[in-house]
């Protein structure tokens, strides 16, 4: 029966649409130097360049960061950080872009409050605060299950990750883990990356239990190549509740798209008068873990 | 214990008597079964009126009546039914007297001179104190085009005006602003937790084994109970006491059989078995199958009763019902077998016993059994490795209940009705049960979780004319439920009034409490088998409702039509919903459902709770027989709902707010031979979830070292902020009957569905595609809004055969 289905397309898209900027900027005492990053939001029936790119940030922005007794402004910078070659074969560069101030001008403390305004004309004014976790996280409180399983013909590696952690109301975590490997003659790293995003709400006992990661090893390589090293990273963020709220909607509006069935995912912002989010978090150095 | 409660039901009656009737000197009740002739069918609902004395009853659902006057005059009574010719006996009635009556169902040839010269003894809705309650006869719901043939009371009840449908060909059903989740339904006292098939197109409801379908969406009587919304209440037929019948039928969907007749010579028992069967699976499978993959789907359902007639006081009626959905894959290469297998379905049984306790007082006690279950299966062998691994899964979740109920009808006088009742219920909810065996992980893991809870409703309802022009019903139902974790207690007042303003004009009102023990955790509403039901808990408290409601009837005895005009006011506290993001249903298929239930989150974090509100007006004129029947319902509507964790904490429409919601049914009978029927539906389209802007994905999501790809993200920022298109459609269909030698009666069907070939909205998806800029010539992605549409015109044809 479903053979029967029709797709029609929709001319009228009758949800207004409202010009905002799109900030994100996530703060830790642990950072040498406080970035935000400044977009504009765009219709959502557009027609977009379909050639690979970063999307370009607004640089005509003043950004302005402020705490208990100061207030700074932070400057635009665009530096090229290397090349990529278009579908087309045309060599680009990438630039790494934004806004920044380094953390001596103006050092972040865990605990503090924080408040981030940003005007470019044409665009109504967002302003957002942002409370710095007092937790701490460390690496002694972290533990590790690894498994490599062959599913579907397809080796998968992966791991799982404890976090002692203590059961405090409204206290949230990101893990990030990342699977890399570096094959000789090759001399970037493949790297793959996962967050998993939980709150007090997860705690099994004392432990924070990650959901099982896992990534498709890179089996079909070139004959030359030879995989030297095989390792996962593993990173735990103590996180406030904006970030977690955040990026928690749109993973899930991301998983999402496409399932008709699926319960949709409002796009959280603590901005007042713009969209994305003022996060903060304290995290734990890279805990590397050893395959091969 | 039967003699003890007997005497006090007759001291009871006595003091009723003595109350009503302090001024009369004599008095007569006249009691008795309405019977199918030829059939033996026990009739429901059929209309007893005496002429004289201008007061009347009807049968309760087991075709029994009682009604006692003050006086034995010579009186004329009229048994009136939709559907058969009126019965009239004009006799002088000693001080007690069992009449039995059988009435004769109207032949299509007959109906309109049989309904014409019928019209001022037929059953009024303007002499009826129940407001807000539908009901369509048998005959009719079969006569209307179906989807794909397949006769299907929810969706024929779905045409009702102030009932509305979710989804493209979608049996779910929304009353009131309510969830489907809200509406309990029953099938011969049995509850049906899942009632579709393939994932919500067809309901479980074969209409060959149903003798009546009535639907109350307001007013309740306090005899119903535990659920928000609506009672759906459906009963078997109890086959044929007089003469071996059989029916079968052969659709683009499934096939039939239907069999009933008596079972022994002195006619006081029969049996009634319906099956019906998909057989989609065996034609294409041949087509389907080959070396390596192998996949399937059928369902089945089953009815069966018997009924024994001990004596005029005591029948007992055993029933069940019995429904399977099955679907299933195998993959088998030469080192990995993989299979994977889904599968759910109801069974059902009853056993009844009706006790005539006194001419007055008729009782019903019932054993009841309902079981639903859903499991998932997924096997796979990989021998390519040493030793080879294994992964095994099976995961299920259900609900089974045990009940007892006890009903009273006691019927003192023609003022006073008076129903009164026990229910008792033991639920056994497992969430789910999951069974993992990994080899590669060397995980085992074996656990089952049932939760029991004891549901009680205990009900007292009188239905009191104390004059001619005016019938109230009063009722009160004391509801408890309790489990480990919780235990509750609900006081739910009921009250119907009706006021006769002329003769056949009545206005009517009623108010309404309901609370809701149990909950239906479901994403799409579409009926999918991975639907849960969950008990209240310490977290989930009950829902509740209350609903005001007001109207008019008007009947036109003349024309054989009803018009009814109601509006209504409903709240509903504490109802649940899933918190944003959650899904049960996997997009990368039964693998991926088997993965996401071995790492499941516990139900009740999915789960959020709020408040929701409907209110609106429903227009119904019906013609429910005739030559030409059929009736047309519009309803106007409002439905919102507020949640804390969902859009914001703000109020947002309900995903099935429908401001208009139009059905105009017509049948028409051209000759004996011919019938035509056609249908027409109108509704405003299905609030949805669309992003009001695009922004650069996050910088969270940049998941790999390849970050040069342009991302975009949607913003969502409000809840149901879209209208899908208005929804229309035009069904048709033409029966062709004709009756053969030896009382064989042979009827073909041809039925359209989407007449005019409208495309309706099923889902919308922004999708990309891939452009040339005319002004650079270089290559754009274009997004652009996609309306996925299910089923454009839809042929089918049946044929079935009767003797």
């Amino acid at each position: 029966m479903l053979l029967s289905a029709c797709e029609t397309p929709v001319k009228e898209y009758n949800i207004p649409y409202e010009k905002s900027l799109v900030i994100e900027s996530f703060i830790s005492p642990e950072d040498s130097v406080i970035k935000v990053s400044v977009y504009k939001n765009e219709q959502v029936l557009i027609k977009l360049p379909s050639e690979s790119g970063t999307v370009p940030q607004l640089n005509n922005a003043l950004v302005e960061l402020s705490g208990a007794d100061h207030k700074v402004q932070l400057q635009w910078y665009r530096i090229p950080t290397g090349k990529f070659y278009s579908e087309n074969g045309v060599e680009k560069p990438v630039f790494d872009e934004g806004y920044r101030i380094s953390a001596k001008s103006f050092p972040i403390i865990a605990g503090e409050t924080y408040t981030l305004k940003v005007s470019v004309p044409d665009y109504p004014e967002a302003i957002a605060n942002c409370t710095v976790p007092l937790n701490k996280v460390s690496l002694n409180n972290v533990e590790t299950i690894y498994a490599e399983k062959n599913e579907n013909s397809t080796l998968l590696q992966t791991l799982i990750v404890k976090y002692r952690a203590n059961p405090a109301p409204e206290s949230y975590y990101n893990f990030t883990v990342s699977f890399l490997q570096k094959f000789d003659k090759y001399p970037d790293l493949q790297t793959t990356t996962a967050h998993q995003l939980l709150s007090n709400e997860n705690i099994s006992g004392n432990f924070l239990i990650s959901n099982k990661f896992s990534f498709t090893e890179l089996m079909n390589y070139p004959a030359d190549m030879k995989l030297s090293k095989e390792y996962f990273e593993v990173k735990i963020y103590a996180i406030n509740k904006p970030f977690y709220l955040y990026n928690k909607s749109l993973i899930e509006a991301k998983r999402n798209e496409g399932n008709p069935f699926a319960e949709p995912v409002l796009t959280y912002t603590n901005f007042s008068g713009g969209l994305g989010v003022f996060a903060g978090y304290n995290s734990t150095p890279i805990l590397t873990i050893k395959i091969k | 214990m039967t003699k003890t409660l007997t005497v006090i039901l007759q001291l009871l009656g006595l003091f009723y008597s003595h109350f009503s009737f302090s001024q009369s000197s004599e008095k007569v009740t006249l009691n008795g079964y309405v019977k199918e002739n030829g059939s033996g069918e026990l009739l429901p609902g059929v209309n007893v009126y005496i002429k004289e004395k201008g007061v009347g009853t009807q049968t309760n659902k087991y075709g029994f009546y009682s009604i006692t006057l003050n006086s034995s005059e010579i009186v004329t009574i009229i048994y009136s039914s939709v559907g058969f010719q009126t019965e009239t006996r004009t006799l002088k009635i000693p001080k007690l007297l069992e009449l039995n009556v059988n009435m004769t169902a109207i032949a299509r040839e007959l109906e309109e001179v049989i309904v014409k010269s019928n019209a001022t003894e037929q059953q009024k809705v303007s002499e009826n104190v129940q407001m807000s309650q539908l009901s369509i006869p048998i005959q009719q719901m079969r006569d209307v085009a179906a989807f794909l043939g397949e006769k299907d009371v929810l969706k024929v009840l779905q045409l009702m005006p102030g009932i509305q449908k979710g989804s493209e060909g979608n049996s779910g059903i929304y009353v009131r602003g309510g969830g489907p989740d809200q509406n309990l339904v029953i099938l011969d006292d049995a509850p049906v937790y899942n009632a579709y098939h393939l994932f919500g197109f067809f309901s479980v409801f074969n209409g060959d084994a149903l003798k009546s379908v009535q639907l109350t969406k307001g007013g309740f009587p306090a005899r119903f109970g535990g659920r928000l919304s609506s009672v759906i209440e459906m009963q078997m037929k109890d086959g044929n006491k007089e003469k071996f019948h059989a029916e079968g039928g052969i659709g683009a969907v499934s096939s039939r059989l239907t069999l009933e007749g008596p079972l022994f010579k002195n006619h006081k028992a029969s049996f009634l078995v319906s099956a019906r069967r998909t057989y989609l699976d065996l034609l294409i499978r041949p087509i389907t199958k080959t070396n390596d993959d192998d996949s399937g789907y059928y369902f089945y359902d089953l009815n069966a009763k018997l009924n024994y007639e001990f004596d005029n006081k005591n029948r007992i009626y055993l029933s069940g019902y019995f429904g399977k959905d099955q679907f299933h894959t195998e993959n088998v290469k030469t080192f990995e077998t993989s299979k994977s297998g889904l599968s759910w379905g109801n069974s059902t049984g009853t056993l009844r016993w009706n006790h005539l306790f006194s001419e007055k007082i008729f009782s019903n006690t019932s054993i009841i059994f309902s079981d639903y279950q859903f499991d998932i299966s997924n096997d796979n062998i990989n021998s390519n490795t040493t030793p080879s691994s294994e992964y095994h899964l099976k995961y299920s979740s259900g609900i089974r209940d045990w009940a007892i109920k006890f009903d009273l009808d006691f019927l003192p006088n023609p003022e006073h009705t008076i129903k009164a009742g026990l229910q008792l219920t033991h639920h056994r909810f497992t969430p789910s049960a999951i069974l993992v065996k990994d080899t590669d992980s060397g995980k085992y893991k074996n656990e089952t979780n049932p939760i029991n809870a004891v549901e009680s409703g205990l009900y007292l309802e009188d239905i009191y004319k104390p004059w001619k022009s005016l019938q109230i019903n009063g009722g009160v139902r004391i509801t408890q439920f309790s489990s480990n974790e919780v235990s509750h207690y609900n006081f739910e007042p009921r009250i119907s009034t009706a006021f006769m303003l002329s003769n056949d004009l009545a206005v009517k009102a009623s108010y309404a409490q309901m609370n809701q023990y149990i909950h239906l955790l479901s994403n799409s509403g579409t009926g999918l088998p991975t639907d849960l039901w969950v008990p209240s808990t310490s977290k989930i408290a009950p829902e509740r409702s209350w609903q005001l409601a007001g109207g008019v009837a008007k009947d036109f005895s003349e024309r054989n039509l009803s018009i009814t005009l109601e509006a209504y006011y409903k709240r509903m506290n504490r109802i649940i919903a899933l918190k944003e993001g959650s899904s049960f249903l996997l997009e990368d298929g039964l693998g991926n459902i088997t993965k996401d239930k071995d790492q499941e989150t516990p139900w009740d974090k999915n789960v959020t709770i709020g408040d929701g509100k409907s209110y609106g007006f429903e227009f119904l004129l019906q013609r429910k027989t005739g030559r030409f029947s059929g009736w047309i319902g519009y309803t106007l509507s409002w439905t919102s709902q507020q949640f804390e964790e969902l859009n914001f904490g703000k109020e947002f429409w309900a995903k099935y707010d429908r401001r208009h919601d139009l059905s105009a049914v017509g049948i028409y009978n051209i000759s004996p031979k011919i019938t035509l029927s056609a249908t027409w539906v109108y509704g405003t389209g299905n609030a949805l979830t669309l992003p009001t802007s695009i922004s650069p994905s996050g910088q969270f999501l940049q998941t790999t070292d390849s970050e040069n790809t342009i991302n975009y993200t949607n913003n969502y920022r409000s809840r149901n902020n879209f209208r899908a298109s208005p929804y229309h459609r035009m069904d048709a269909s033409i029966q062709f009957h004709k009756k053969l030698k030896k009382g064989f009666e042979r009827n073909w069907t041809i039925s359209i569905y989407n007449l005019y070939n409208h495309y309706n909205p099923f889902y919308y998806e922004i999708k990309t595609r891939i452009t040339n800029n005319p002004a650079t010539g270089s290559p754009e992605k274009e997004r652009y809004l996609s309306q996925i549409s299910l089923f454009g015109i839809l042929p089918s044809f049946g044929y079935s055969l009767k003797f």
